[in-house]
């Protein structure tokens, strides 16, 4: 199989990026209690890209759709310092092909997967991926803490590429932060939430179980849900969801 | 609402009649908003803060009245006046300990952040730029710039390089009375935040970073403090020699794979640090003392910016004279060998320096001292006054 | 063409800044209804018009709109959905209000869109039965989109939803004016708000002319 695609008859090179995986469906305990009624939460399956969307991919994107290229952009859709790393509309520097894609918008994540017949993954199924992925690679729940607050301390200490031909889900914690799709919704959870957690540390409310793995991936939500639409930032990345009924295989 | 409207009304009648007559008083605070009102005194009603992008590039501190640790700048002026402030926050490498620096998230690009002076009744405009995706490099000289810049300069003891860590901050000021959803809110990086707050209670208060995990932010740096003069000074105003600066907070740091230092949350949570320090570095007290003489008054504001520790702080050698609880002359204490102070607390003391000598600071819950939270004060002979 | 659109919006803030400050409230008052919660409003750009999204949207009245063809009269937006029973009705009531306090001249300019969350359920049919329903008249769309294009606009106001398990929606409780050039003016935020100000912003809107 090339690329994932739900769309037929599109073209793709088959080393932009890794085919997406399945991600099976079943019951997902949330970490973070978004809704205090619903302590699971039954899952579809979906696809998920292997890997963050990286330059190369993002480049043929640009390249077929100039209207989300640099200098076409409207105003709305960034804050000014979209892909602002690249060399031009439709060049970056030389061995940054494999590397996550960033400086960009919600606002143009959501476009690139849509022009891939996908989608940015909800919130549920990103961290969903993420517990499959901690499974599977065998992450103790105190490695993934300490590893992803590790990466929020000094995100550019690492070398930053991803394998474009990964078979499975990849770089879910240690490469970029990743758009998803209703990312705003923490901090807005209601009146009844909403009170306190736009300060000063008051998580407990939010979480299931107080472990440190369950603290880490509220951090993600809660400074994730503080970026406008708009914020693009050298460490703003995402990956693109697929239904399955699109899968034609 | 009768009564509140009349106390404005007598309030600007007091400002009109106070901005004839010098020195100015508490009776000259000037509205300047539609929105404010006075009770007891003292502003409220501040006019909600505004949030925009602006291309800016200039020095990340500015104001006369912003120093580095332990400097404190003179209040070269009479009465109140209204201070234009900005304190950009970004990512700074900074050292903590010999052979021990890491990625601080910073207001000003120092930990602690830069001192603000300020007296009780002053308005404070506040400006603050997300420069977190930007290198923002504060050890050479720049125009403009508040004296942090020489000071840091002078004594960069935190060895401050530039780093990128683009993160969503905000910034909460225990001196101020207002909103905190409004003026405390946070803004991503790019976006700018401006407010205002009025300083309507003396005494010494912690800045720190309200953004979630609030616990992380501060831990990573994001703390300083802001001391307000009382209007009418301490009583031993006319005698104190030195004035100094302390900020004591705990560090939660663990050494990553390349021999470089990284946030410990698991550490932070179980309130174990990896360092207690004064000023930012074990070091910052002992290899740049601070200075008295025999026989000297020495005025010490300490704040203990936690973020989880308290501090009990002492002088070896020495009796607080008196002491004014968080900074207000209404709460004075007498004689005192340790001052208790939990997180975000502060204190304002006077001791006298008994004899040429070497006086530790300490906190003297010794665990903290042995983690770093000591330093010391080199007293000269007594001069002739 | 992006530039010029930037350069109006911009031209029209610094026009209506001194009427309106900054809305940054977080904390209006909410309407108390039981069956979904209501989501505090997001904070919106202020200086770019939301007509540069370039979404095709089918109204009640069986036509395609782009947002960009409203360019030239002021707009009273709000999002809904149309099985609501508590929230939305007020919502199309306080719009309803707010067109009615103005004179006739500027009811004659306004446009007022009700955006639909429920892609599935709001087809233009079902929404041309509510417009029925609450008798309005035909300075009235009702609009209807896919779930990428609601979100998007939803996202630009400021608007915060979740859809629940049942099918119903959480969401702020908004609506927006908008200026000729599809730049927010400003934002009613809660239920049941005075319109007296509002009123006054569209009619001084309505008489702005278009650069």
């Amino acid at each position: 199989m090339v690329k994932w695609l739900g769309v037929a008859g599109v073209l793709f090179s088959p080393l932009i990026l890794a085919d997406p995986v399945l991600v099976t469906g079943g019951t997902f305990e949330p970490p973070v209690l978004l809704d205090k009624q619903r302590l699971s939460i039954e899952m579809n399956s979906f696809m998920l890209d292997a890997t963050p969307v990286t330059n190369q991919a993002y480049l043929e994107f640009v390249s077929s759709n100039p209207r989300w290229q640099r200098d076409n952009i409207a105003a709305l859709f960034h804050d000014g310092n979209y892909l602002k790393h690249w060399d031009n509309n439709t060049a970056f520097a030389q061995g940054k092909e494999n590397e996550p894609v960033t400086y960009v918008s919600w606002f143009t994540a959501r476009e690139y997967c849509a022009a891939q017949g996908g989608r940015l993954p909800s919130l549920n199924e990103w961290e969903y991926a993420s517990m499959q992925y901690r499974q599977q690679q065998n992450i103790s729940d105190n490695d993934y803490a300490r590893k992803l607050f590790a990466w929020y301390s000094q995100p550019h200490s690492k070398q930053q590429t991803v394998n474009p031909n990964a078979d499975q889900l990849m770089h879910m914690h240690d490469r970029v932060n990743e758009w998803v799709d209703d990312y705003q919704l923490l901090l807005s959870n209601g009146d009844d939430v909403d009170l306190l957690s736009g300060s000063c540390g008051d998580g407990a409310r939010f979480m299931s179980s107080f472990t440190n793995a369950n603290y880490a991936t509220f951090f993600r939500y809660q400074s994730r849900s503080d970026y406008a639409p708009q914020s693009t930032t050298s460490t703003m990345g995402f990956r693109c969801a697929y239904d399955l009924e699109n899968h034609d295989e | 609402m009768k009564t509140l409207s009349l106390s404005i009304i007598s309030a600007s009648l007091l400002a009109a009649m106070a901005s004839v007559s010098a020195p100015a008083t508490a009776t000259d605070m000037k509205l300047k908003h539609d929105s404010e009102y006075v009770i007891d005194g003292k502003i409220y009603g501040l006019p909600e803060a505004k949030v925009y992008r602006e291309e800016y590039n200039g020095p990340a501190v500015v104001g006369d009245y912003l120093t580095s640790v332990p400097h404190l700048a003179k209040l070269d002026y009479e009465g109140n006046k209204t201070h234009d402030v900005r304190m950009d926050v970004f990512s700074q490498q900074v050292e903590v300990a010999p052979g021990v620096s890491y990625s601080a998230w910073t207001f000003g690009g120092s930990v602690p952040g830069p001192v603000l002076h300020v007296r009780e009744g002053d308005r404070v405009i506040f400006k603050m730029k997300n420069r977190s995706d930007e290198d923002v490099v504060i050890t050479k000289p720049v125009k403009n710039g508040a004296p942090f810049f020489q000071q840091i300069q002078d004594n960069p003891y935190q060895k401050n390089q530039p780093v990128i860590n683009p993160m969503p901050h905000s910034m909460d000021f225990h001196s101020g009375t207002v909103a905190a959803e409004d003026k405390w809110r946070t803004i991503s990086p790019g976006e700018t935040i401006e407010f205002e707050w009025i300083a309507n209670y003396p005494g010494t208060y912690m800045y720190h970073c309200g953004t979630s995990s609030v616990l992380m932010h501060t831990a990573m740096g994001q703390y300083g403090a802001v001391v307000v003069s009382p209007k009418d000074g301490y009583p031993t105003d006319s005698d104190v020699d030195h004035e100094y600066v302390l900020v004591q907070s705990e560090h939660y740091l663990e050494e990553a794979a390349e021999g470089n230092y990284i946030y410990n949350h698991g550490a932070a949570l179980d309130r174990k640090p990896s360092h207690v320090t004064f000023n930012g570095h074990v070091a910052a007290l002992s290899d740049t003392p601070l200075r008295a003489n025999e026989g000297d008054r020495v005025r010490l504001h300490v704040l203990n910016a936690g973020p989880s520790g308290t501090s009990s702080f002492h002088v070896i050698g020495a009796i607080f004279d008196r002491i004014w609880y968080e900074g207000d002359p209404r709460n004075e204490w007498y004689g005192m060998q340790t001052v208790l102070l939990g997180a975000s607390n502060s204190a304002t003391m006077d001791f006298i320096v008994p004899e040429e000598g070497i006086y530790k600071l300490v906190d003297h819950e010794f665990a903290d001292a042995e983690l770093g939270a000591a330093g010391a004060l080199i007293a000269g002979p007594r001069q002739q006054k | 063409m992006n530039r010029l659109l930037q350069v109006t919006a911009l031209a029209s803030l610094v026009f209506s800044a001194p009427l309106m400050a900054q809305d940054h409230s977080h904390h209006t008052q909410h309407g108390d209804h039981t069956d979904h919660t209501t989501m505090n409003a997001a904070e919106v750009s202020h200086s770019q018009s939301i007509y540069q999204i370039d979404a095709l949207w089918n109204t009640h009245q069986q036509s395609s709109l782009k947002l960009s063809e409203l360019a030239g009269t002021p707009v009273i937006i709000s999002m809904i959905y149309g099985s609501c029973t508590t929230a939305c009705p007020v919502l199309v009531h306080d719009a309803k209000r707010l067109y009615n306090s103005l004179d006739e001249a500027t009811q004659k300019q306004v446009k007022l869109v009700m955006v639909s969350f429920d892609t599935a359920r709001d087809t233009p049919e079902a929404l041309a039965d509510y417009a029925k329903q609450y008798n309005l008249n035909n300075n009235w769309l009702f609009l209807n989109g896919s779930e990428q294009d609601i979100r998007t606009l939803a996202t630009v106001l400021g608007v915060r939803y979740r859809q629940r398990p049942d099918g119903d929606f959480d969401h702020s409780n908004l609506v927006s004016i908008l200026d000729k050039h599809g730049v927010i003016a400003e934002r009613i935020e809660g239920l049941s708000q005075p319109m007296e100000k509002p009123a006054q912003l569209v009619t001084q809107l309505a008489k702005m002319t278009v650069q």
